[in-house]
């Protein structure tokens, strides 16, 4: 899911305009949300083993939902932006 | 007459004769009150002839004595000429202690030859020498020679030491009581014929002598003027007044003609009637001395004449003679009227050092008369009074022509000449100094003096007193005021200084003493009027902000205004019309030329000679001077400064157009096509001329991008001199169609310069640049937020559902081989007397031996079976974000048969079959509903290999048993727990929902 992240980022400077945000778009706002889903349900299914201890001082749920958040954010801007190239 | 009365007599006619026509009664202090206010009378001003000039600071005397053999008759043993030397050297009560007036006397004799006795030197009682005095009185047996008597006198005279001394008076006392007779032919007259040869000899002798006296250039005349030298003849009338025969009467004549041409004393007694030889006229007649070759041809035909004459036959007819004489004596008149017009110029060439100096013409001597031979001693007492008031009398020294001369004061002001005139104040007495004008060009100014230069104010002073005491004084003489506007350009006055001076010995004696006309000039011009300076060469600049533009000069005159009235140029050239830049702030020292160029001038430099002239007004604006009128000409090309101009046209810069290597390519770079007209910096700079103006346009252009027109900013770009460089920008005309632009723009830039002498078409610069259009069409701003949004909602949506489905897809209840549980059974008591109902295995859990039971998965794999529990997997609902993404384990439990859940931990949200959630396990308590009391169970489950105990401490479950037994103990909880315990358990359909036991408070 960081690696998602981090595409979804240099995808805004690496690739063609339309496509840049095209990807950024499908990465943060659906890929990453997904992914936050699928993170969730494995962890339940190790949680509810019952062997299973979560990070003490780093809540790992919590963080992947923060940074898929902010994905989901940028995903917003690139679907703004392609958008606004898809009305010119 | 006395001797003073004959001296004054003479004097006056002296005085005039001598050019200096100095009016008694125009003599300013002549007709002024003394300094005791008693008025002077013009008559009153002693005019006598005085030997020496007023700058007299020595003198020097040469005592030639007669010495033939006649006075061993007329004055026998020389007692009266003894008396005579001895009253010389009583001349030395004169001198007193000063030391710097110097008497010198020389003695000498003569008969047929001349004899020194003593040499000049300082005149004391013992010189001359007593023996010096016996050898000059000593009877003679010579003749008379005048000859050798002057030509020992003048070698005395020119070889003293003090001959160069312009302030020496000199004086040659002449004393003889005979004619001139050589060869004694006079006296032995009777014992010789008329043709005797000695008588011819004789007369020729005269004859020569008098043309040696006044014709040479080495005459006798000049020796004595050049040296200055006054001579005084002191006559005994008698043997000059005898006529016995023709040849006495002609030496008589000639010895006259001689001692008047020496003296130019034309009013002795003896002289009276006689005329001046003619070999000596041009001493009377007032021509210069250099002029006497031309008269001397006269003399010399005269003399001739009379040398042939001498020939007794001529010159023996007395009538003749005599008639010659009065003829003579007419032209002598004659001569001395024009004389005294000469005088001026002979005055004049006397020089600054002659003052006093007699010229040509001017009595320089006087002949004394003696009837009886005693006389000679009051003639020496009489010069040596004269020679005591020369000591005593203030000194004037004068200038001819001061050393500064000019115009001060505001206009329009009044002139100074400076130190025109030095005083001595005199050793006794008072003195007067005053200045009295003969010519004044200026005409309406009168004159004074000032002895101070710092007080000087208009007019002066009309006198100056002088005291003893008062040292030396320096004069100016100061005008008054001029005539303003009236004030010729340069004039000139001549002026006399003149000192009254009245002896203390004899306050009745006034005496006067006259400068020489002092020669003064000044200059308004130079005081007051501007000077113009200009430059010889200057070049141009070129101002051509308006065409055809001007032309500057700058700072090519100098105008150095004096403070007086105002000044103009008159400025005239040959191809331009230039005329003078008026003053910046005030300045106008210099003058700046400006000129209007004309149509048709080429880039060739060409020069243009201007004149310059300056007009000066008066501050009441009269018309003082005009260098130049109105068309630049002037009578004197002097006044007039020719400047030459250069105007050199190509000196103007053209403009340029300068375009960078590397225009911009790109007009927007992919931004949006601006709603506004598209601005390209083209990269080029247009530099404006110097001259003339520069005109750009566009004259080309061709786009891919089709018909887009561009143009500069407002059609064209025009700079002219002055203006700032400008980059130039390009603009479309009108805003771009909303599209994508990818194209390539080229447009030609044409600069035109336009200036005189420049053809259209002739100098022109074109540049061609190109740039690229890259814009991209507008967006729709709104539009695309709300396609986003809504790509934003689908993309929620489908998350959603992908997570509801991967959220739900797997239970979570735990793996039922990893569970265990354990089963307490309790049951409850009551309490008869009371009928309190009580649970004591819950309230003593330590003591528990449950029972193990196993937890097997459901049929559909669904749920967990513990007995008569059955634990199903809580499933959310599709909103229940929450619960859906929540890890704990959410479970339903329902019980299977009669009884009811009461308790389950963790705690559930509803009791009875509500979800609990699963972590380390789960206890559940429940009660079984049927008999008067109620048996309950207490299930743990657990994971597998933990120990029951631990869970229920970790727990503390302890206060949750208790507090189930206190509420199944307290009646109204029984009650409630009556009310709250469900109806036994139908045999289908689920069990009715359990009120949740309250806690004890």
């Amino acid at each position: 899911m960081l690696l998602a992240a981090a595409i979804a980022t240099l995808a805004l400077f690496l690739f063609e305009s339309s496509f840049s945000n095209a990807a950024g778009f499908l990465v943060g706002s659906l890929a990453g949300p997904v992914m936050l889903g699928w993170f969730l349900a494995d962890d339940n299914a190790r949680r509810a083993a019952g062997r299973y201890g979560d990070w003490a001082r780093l809540p790992v749920r919590r963080l992947a939902s923060a940074v898929c958040a902010l994905g989901w954010i940028l995903g917003g801007v690139h679907v703004y932006f392609l958008a606004q190239e898809l009305t010119r | 007459m006395t001797h003073r009365a004959r001296i004054g007599s003479i004097a006056a006619a002296f005085s005039l004769a001598a050019g200096m026509a100095i009016p008694l009664s125009a003599t300013p202090a002549a007709g002024q009150g003394s300094s005791d206010g008693e008025a002077v009378r013009a008559d009153e001003v002693h005019t006598a002839f005085q030997p020496c000039p007023a700058n007299t600071e020595g003198v020097e005397v040469v005592l030639a004595l007669d010495q033939s053999g006649s006075l061993t008759v007329e004055d026998p043993g020389g007692r009266d000429r003894r008396r005579a030397i001895e009253a010389v050297r009583q001349f030395t009560e004169i001198l007193g202690e000063d030391a710097d007036f110097n008497i010198d006397l020389a003695l000498l004799s003569f008969d047929t030859e001349a004899r020194l006795h003593a040499g000049f030197e300082r005149i004391s009682r013992s010189h001359p020498s007593d023996e010096d005095i016996a050898a000059a009185i000593a009877d003679g047996v010579g003749d008379t020679d005048y000859r050798k008597a002057l030509e020992a006198a003048l070698e005395q005279f020119e070889n003293s030491s003090r001959s160069g001394d312009r302030n020496t008076c000199r004086i040659l006392f002449f004393f003889t009581d005979g004619i001139l007779d050589p060869f004694n032919t006079v006296a032995r007259l009777g014992h010789v014929s008329a043709a005797d040869q000695r008588v011819a000899a004789a007369e020729a002798h005269a004859e020569e002598l008098i043309r040696d006296a006044c014709l040479a250039p080495a005459s006798y005349k000049n020796r004595l003027k050049d040296l200055d030298v006054r001579t005084i003849a002191v006559l005994w009338g008698e043997s000059f007044r005898r006529r016995d025969n023709s040849h006495q009467g002609s030496m008589t004549i000639k010895s006259l003609q001689l001692f008047l041409a020496l003296t130019a004393d034309e009013t002795s007694e003896l002289i009276r009637d006689i005329a001046y030889h003619p070999a000596c006229e041009q001493w009377a007649s007032g021509e210069a001395a250099s002029d006497s070759g031309a008269s001397g041809s006269g003399g010399d035909s005269g003399a001739s004449d009379s040398g042939s004459g001498g020939d007794s036959g001529d010159s023996g007819s007395s009538g003749s003679g005599g008639d010659s004489g009065a003829s003579d004596s007419g032209s002598g008149g004659d001569s001395g009227d024009s004389g005294s017009s000469g005088s001026g110029g002979d005055s004049g060439a006397s020089g600054s050092s002659g003052e006093g100096q007699p010229g040509a013409g001017e009595p320089d001597g006087q002949v004394i008369t003696l009837d009886d031979i005693d006389g000679l001693v009051e003639a020496i007492e009489e010069v040596g009074e004269e020679l005591d008031l020369v000591k005593r009398q203030p000194r004037l020294d004068c200038r001819p022509v001061p050393s500064e001369s000019e115009i001060v004061g505001d206009w329009p002001g009044f002139a100074i000449a400076r130190d025109i005139c030095t005083v001595d104040a005199p050793e006794d007495g008072r003195a007067y100094v005053s200045v009295s004008e003969i010519a004044d060009d200026a005409g309406e100014v009168d004159w004074g003096l000032s002895s101070g230069l710092s007080a000087a104010e208009p007019g002066g002073e009309a006198r100056v007193e002088v005291e003893p005491g008062d040292g030396e004084l320096d004069l100016h003489a100061v005008s008054t005021l001029f005539p303003g506007d009236r004030l010729s350009r340069s004039s000139r006055a001549t002026l006399v200084v003149s000192i009254e001076w009245r002896p203390e010995s004899d306050q009745s004696d006034v005496r006067a003493i006259h400068s020489p006309p002092i020669e003064i000039e000044y200059d308004r011009d130079a005081a007051f009027q501007p000077d113009l300076t200009c430059k010889d060469w200057v070049q141009a600049s070129v101002d051509r902000d308006e065409l055809p533009g001007s032309v500057v000069a700058d700072e090519v005159c100098e105008v150095s205004s004096k403070g007086a009235g105002e000044t103009s140029l008159v400025v005239v050239g040959d191809r331009l019309d230039w005329e003078p830049v008026p003053c910046q702030n005030g300045d106008c020292s210099t003058s700046s030329l400006r000129a209007d160029l004309t149509d048709g001038l080429t880039y060739t430099p060409f020069e243009d000679e201007v004149r310059v002239g300056l007009q000066w007004r008066s501050p009441s604006g009269a018309l003082l001077w005009s260098g130049a009128d109105e068309d630049g000409q002037a009578a004197d090309r002097d006044d007039l400064e020719d400047v030459v101009i250069e105007i050199d046209l190509s000196q103007v810069e053209p403009p340029h157009l300068d375009c960078s290597d590397d225009p911009p390519e790109v007009a927007g770079s992919g931004g949006e096509v601006p709603e506004e007209p598209v601005r390209v910096d083209t990269g080029c700079i247009l530099r404006p001329p110097t001259g003339g103006q520069v005109t750009v346009e566009i004259v080309e252009g061709d786009s891919s991008a089709g018909d887009i027109a561009w143009a500069l900013p407002d059609g064209a770009v025009t700079l002219g001199p002055g203006d700032d460089e400008v980059p130039l920008i390009v603009v479309s005309k009108g805003p771009l169609p909303n599209m994508r632009f990818d194209d390539s723009v080229d447009l030609k830039l044409r600069a035109e310069w336009q200036a005189p002498g420049i053809e259209q078409g002739e100098r022109v610069e074109e540049e061609l640049i190109s740039f690229h259009l890259d814009f991209k069409a507008r967006s729709n701003n709104l539009l695309a937020l709300l396609l986003a949004l809504l790509a934003l909602l689908l993309a929620a949506v489908l998350t959603w559902l992908v997570w509801y489905w991967l959220l739900t897809r797997k239970d979570r209840l735990p793996d039922a081989d990893r569970l265990f549980a354990w089963k307490q059974r309790f049951s409850t008591t009551t309490d008869d007397a009371s009928g309190r109902v009580d649970a004591p295995d819950l309230r003593n859990w330590r003591s528990w031996n449950p029972e193990s039971r196993r937890v097997v998965r459901g049929a559909n794999g669904k749920s967990l079976k513990l007995e008569d529990l059955e634990i199903q997997a809580d499933k959310p609902s599709f909103f229940d974000i929450r619960g859906l993404t929540s890890g704990d384990r959410a479970a339903r439990l329902s019980v299977g048969r009669s009884g009811w859940i009461v308790e389950a931990w963790p705690p559930g949200r509803r009791a009875g079959s509500l979800p609990v959630a699963f972590q380390r396990g789960a206890v559940v308590m429940g009660l079984n509903a049927s008999g008067p009391t109620a048996d309950g169970a207490v299930w743990v489950i657990f994971n597998r290999g933990d120990d029951w105990r631990d869970l229920v401490r970790d727990a503390k479950m302890e206060g949750m048993f208790r507090s189930l037994a206190d509420r199944l103990g307290r009646p109204e909880e029984k009650d409630m727990g009556e009310e709250a315990l469900p109806p036994p358990r139908r045999p289908s359909g689920p069990p009715p929902r359990p009120e949740r036991p309250r806690r004890p408070s």
